[in-house]
C-alpha cells in the first residue's frame, strides 16, 4: 500500500494545478458563459496535455495512467469543475475506441482529440429512457450496404461540435443495441439549443436530431461487434464515472480551499474564527467526507489502470460515482455554511462549487441506479 | 538557430515578507521561480523555434545546485538543453564578475552545443534589478547587444529586434551572433506541457566549475573579483498613492488637475 504519490504523478497534479491557478482562475466568467467555452482556453488545455493523460504514447497519449488523470482533473475541478467536464465529455468517446476499438478507428481519433481538433460525443440517452437500453427508441435499418439512423438524443454534451459521435441505436431487424461511429455533424443530423442547467455551465449539452442518417456498414463505423452496444456503455461509462468522480472531488475541493480562506481570515475581536469549537467540528467534518472521497477516487483509478479489473471497475465506478456525488453535495454545503451569509454570495465562489456539484448525482448514471450496480458486483464478489 | 538563454533562479517576489524588525528580506519558504524576464527571453527564442524548427535552444544558470530547479522549469517550458554553471569559488560574484564567468561558461557550452547565433538573456533580475549582467555578457565576448527588447525574429543573417523605447518602439537589424535582453512583450510565455515536464525531471544537468575552465582569471571571480559590494539592502519607503486623470479631452484634464491643485490649496 503506497500513499505517497511518484514523481509523475506529483509533476502531473502540480502543473494542473498551477495551470489551473494562471489560465483557468481569470477566465473563470468566459468560461461560465453558456455555450461559449473559449476556445483559446480549451486548445490551451489540450496543448498542456491534459488530454492524453492515461492514453498510450504510441496515440500521442502521456501513458501516465488514470491515476495522474484523476490527481490533474481533481485540480482543475477546484477551480473550474466546467472546465475539467469541458475535457472529460471528449474523453468518453475516446475511452470507449480505446478499450474496444480497431487500431484504425484509434490512429483515427484518439490523436487528433487529444491533440484539441476533434471534440467528439457519446450518445445513448433518449428522452423516454436513461439507462435501460431494451427501451431505445433511435433506430438502425440497413439498406443495402447502409445504416440509416433515426431518432432523438438527449443531454448530448459536446454534440455541436466536430468530432467522433459515439451513438447507440437500436438495429431495426434483430433489436440489438449497436455503438456506431461517425463524425459530426453529417446530413440529418442537428441539435437543440443547450439546455439551460444548474451548474457546469461550461460544458453545455443538447438534444441530438437524427433525421435518416446514413452511415456505411463497415468495420469503422460499428464499434466493437454489432448487438455489443450495452457491454461497450458499460465499460465505457465506468470510465466516464471515475473521471465524473474526479470532476465533483475537485469541486468539493474547491468549496474546502473557499471555506479554509474564509475561516483563516474572517477575524472576530482580533482574531480570526478559527478560535471557535464551531467552526473547527464544522471544518473537520467537512475534511473527512472529502478525505474519504479522495482515497475512493484514488483507490478507482488504480483499478481503472488495470484492463484485466474491468469486471470490478464497473462495480467500484459506481459505488465511487455514487459516493462521491452525493458527498461532494453535502461537502458544499458545509463549506458554504462556514462562510455564513458570504458562503451565499457569487463572488466567493462556493455557490458555484454547490451548482456544480449538484449535477454530480445525476450525470453518467443516476445515484440510486449507481447504488444497485455496487451492490450487484459487490453481493457476488 | 542555435540560441542560448541565460537564466537566474529568484524568489518569487509576490510572495515575499519583510521581517518588520529587521526591514530585510525574509526568503526562508519563499519558492524560487525563474527570473520573469528571463522567461520572457525563452519565450523569445521558443517564438524563433516555432518559425525555425531546426533551432536549438540552451539555457543556462550560474547558482548553486537548487538553481537546477529552474533550468528543469525551462525544459519543460522550450529549452532542449540546460547547464548549471556552479563552483565554490564563484561564491559572491557581482555583476561584473558572474558576466565574466558566465561569458567563460558559453565558450566552453559552446564546445559541447556548437557555436550560438545569439544569447538571449532578461533585462534584469527582479531581486537584483541591476540590468548589468547581460550587456557585460555581450562586452566580454565582443559582441553587439540590443536591450529592452519586446520581440525577435530571424531575418537572413541577422536578428529584427522590436526593442521597446521610453517615446515609442523602435525596429532594429543586427548581425549574428550577438547579445538581446529582453523585457515584458504583450503575449504571456507559454505553459509547459505535461510530456515536456516529465522529460524534464528524467533530464541529467550537466555541472560547470572553474575545472572547465583552466584560462580563467581567478582575480575576477567571486567576492574578491568583485568591484562592488553591497553596502546595505533596505526596503524604499512605499510611495503615497497618486491619482490618474483621463478625461475625455486634454483640456478637460487640464481643467480637472487645476481645480485640485487648487483644493489642494496648492495653486
Amino acid at each position: 500500500m503506497e500513499f505517497k504519490l511518484n514523481e509523475t504523478q506529483e509533476s502531473i497534479r502540480d502543473l494542473a494545478r498551477e495551470f489551473a491557478e494562471k489560465v483557468l482562475k481569470p477566465r473563470i466568467d468566459d468560461i461560465e458563459e453558456v455555450g461559449h467555452f473559449p476556445t483559446d482556453v480549451y486548445q490551451q488545455m489540450a496543448d498542456t496535455g491534459l488530454l492524453g493523460i492515461a492514453f498510450d504514447e504510441k496515440y500521442g497519449g502521456i501513458g501516465a495512467g488514470y491515476d495522474s488523470f484523476v490527481l490533474a482533473f481533481e485540480e482543475l475541478s477546484k477551480v473550474s469543475p466546467s472546465a475539467a467536464t469541458a475535457l472529460l465529455i471528449t474523453l468518453l468517446p475516446l475511452e470507449a475506441i480505446n478499450l474496444f476499438g480497431s487500431e484504425d478507428q484509434k490512429q483515427a481519433y484518439i490523436g487528433p482529440s487529444i491533440e484539441g481538433k476533434l471534440r467528439g460525443s457519446m450518445a445513448f440517452t433518449e428522452p423516454s429512457t436513461g439507462s435501460d437500453p431494451k427501451q431505445l427508441t433511435t433506430t438502425a435499418r440497413l439498406e443495402g450496404d447502409t445504416w440509416v439512423i433515426s431518432g432523438v438524443k438527449r443531454f448530448i454534451s459536446n454534440a455541436a461540435y466536430d468530432g467522433p459521435m459515439l451513438l447507440y441505436a437500436k438495429e431495426a431487424e434483430t433489436g440489438k443495441c449497436t455503438a456506431f461511429l461517425f463524425d459530426k455533424p453529417i446530413e440529418g443530423y442537428s441539435t437543440s439549443t443547450p439546455w439551460e442547467k444548474i451548474g457546469l455551465l461550461g460544458s453545455p449539452c443538447y438534444d441530438v436530431f437524427l433525421d435518416e442518417v446514413r452511415v456505411p456498414n463497415d468495420d469503422f463505423h460499428i464499434l466493437g461487434k454489432r448487438g455489443d452496444g450495452f457491454t461497450i456503455l458499460k465499460a465505457t461509462t465506468a470510465y466516464g464515472k471515475l473521471g465524473f468522480s474526479a470532476v465533483f472531488l475537485g469541486a468539493f475541493g474547491g468549496a474546502v480551499n473557499a471555506a479554509k480562506d474564509y475561516v483563516t481570515t474572517k477575524v472576530h475581536r482580533d482574531s480570526t474564527i478559527t478560535k471557535f469549537q464551531a467552526i473547527q467540528t464544522k471544518f473537520a467534518t467537512m475534511l473527512s467526507k472529502y478525505e474519504s472521497c479522495r482515497y475512493m477516487v484514488y483507490n478507482c483509478a488504480e483499478t481503472a489502470n488495470d484492463h484485466s479489473r474491468l469486471e470490478e471497475m464497473l462495480g467500484q465506478s459506481a459505488l465511487v460515482k455514487a459516493y462521491v456525488g452525493d458527498t461532494a453535495v453535502e461537502g458544499c454545503v458545509l463549506a458554504m455554511n462556514l462562510m455564513g451569509s458570504y458562503g451565499v454570495m457569487k463572488e466567493y465562489q462556493t455557490e458555484r462549487f454547490l451548482r456544480d456539484a449538484l449535477i454530480g448525482p445525476h450525470v453518467e448514471g443516476q445515484t440510486d441506479v449507481q447504488r444497485v450496480i455496487a451492490a450487484g458486483y459487490y453481493l457476488n464478489h | 538557430m542555435n540560441i542560448l538563454v541565460c537564466v537566474k533562479q529568484v524568489p518569487d517576489t509576490t510572495e515575499i515578507k519583510i521581517n518588520p524588525e529587521t526591514n530585510t528580506l525574509m526568503r526562508e519558504g519563499v519558492p524560487s521561480i525563474v527570473n520573469t524576464f528571463d522567461a520572457f527571453a525563452l519565450e523569445a527564442a521558443a517564438r524563433i523555434k516555432d518559425k525555425n524548427p531546426d533551432s536549438k535552444i540552451v539555457v543556462v544558470s550560474m547558482g548553486p545546485e537548487q538553481a537546477k530547479a529552474a533550468l528543469k522549469e525551462c525544459l519543460a517550458i522550450a529549452a532542449d538543453k540546460a547547464y548549471l554553471v556552479s563552483d565554490r569559488v564563484f561564491g559572491g560574484s557581482d555583476t561584473l564578475a558572474t558576466s565574466y564567468i558566465l561569458s567563460n561558461a558559453i565558450r566552453k557550452i559552446e564546445e559541447l552545443e556548437g557555436k550560438f547565433d545569439a544569447i538571449f538573456c532578461g533585462k534584469q533580475a527582479i531581486d537584483g534589478d541591476t540590468a548589468q549582467v547581460g550587456p557585460e555578457i555581450a562586452e566580454h565576448l565582443d559582441y553587439p547587444q540590443v536591450t529592452y527588447a519586446l520581440e525577435a525574429e530571424l531575418d537572413g543573417d541577422r536578428l529584427k529586434v522590436l526593442k521597446e523605447g521610453q517615446d515609442g518602439n523602435m525596429v532594429i537589424g543586427v548581425k549574428l551572433p550577438c547579445l538581446v535582453t529582453f523585457t515584458k512583450p504583450s503575449f504571456d510565455p507559454r505553459y509547459p506541457t505535461i510530456k515536456r515536464k516529465m522529460a524534464a525531471n528524467r533530464a541529467e544537468i550537466p555541472t560547470l566549475t572553474s575545472a572547465d575552465f583552466p584560462d580563467i582569471d581567478t582575480t575576477r571571480i567571486g567576492l574578491k573579483g568583485s568591484p562592488t559590494h553591497v553596502k546595505r539592502s533596505f526596503v524604499p519607503e512605499k510611495k503615497k498613492g497618486g491619482i490618474k486623470i483621463q478625461e475625455e479631452t486634454n483640456e478637460e484634464s487640464a481643467a480637472k488637475l487645476a481645480t485640485l491643485l487648487s483644493d489642494a490649496h496648492v495653486i
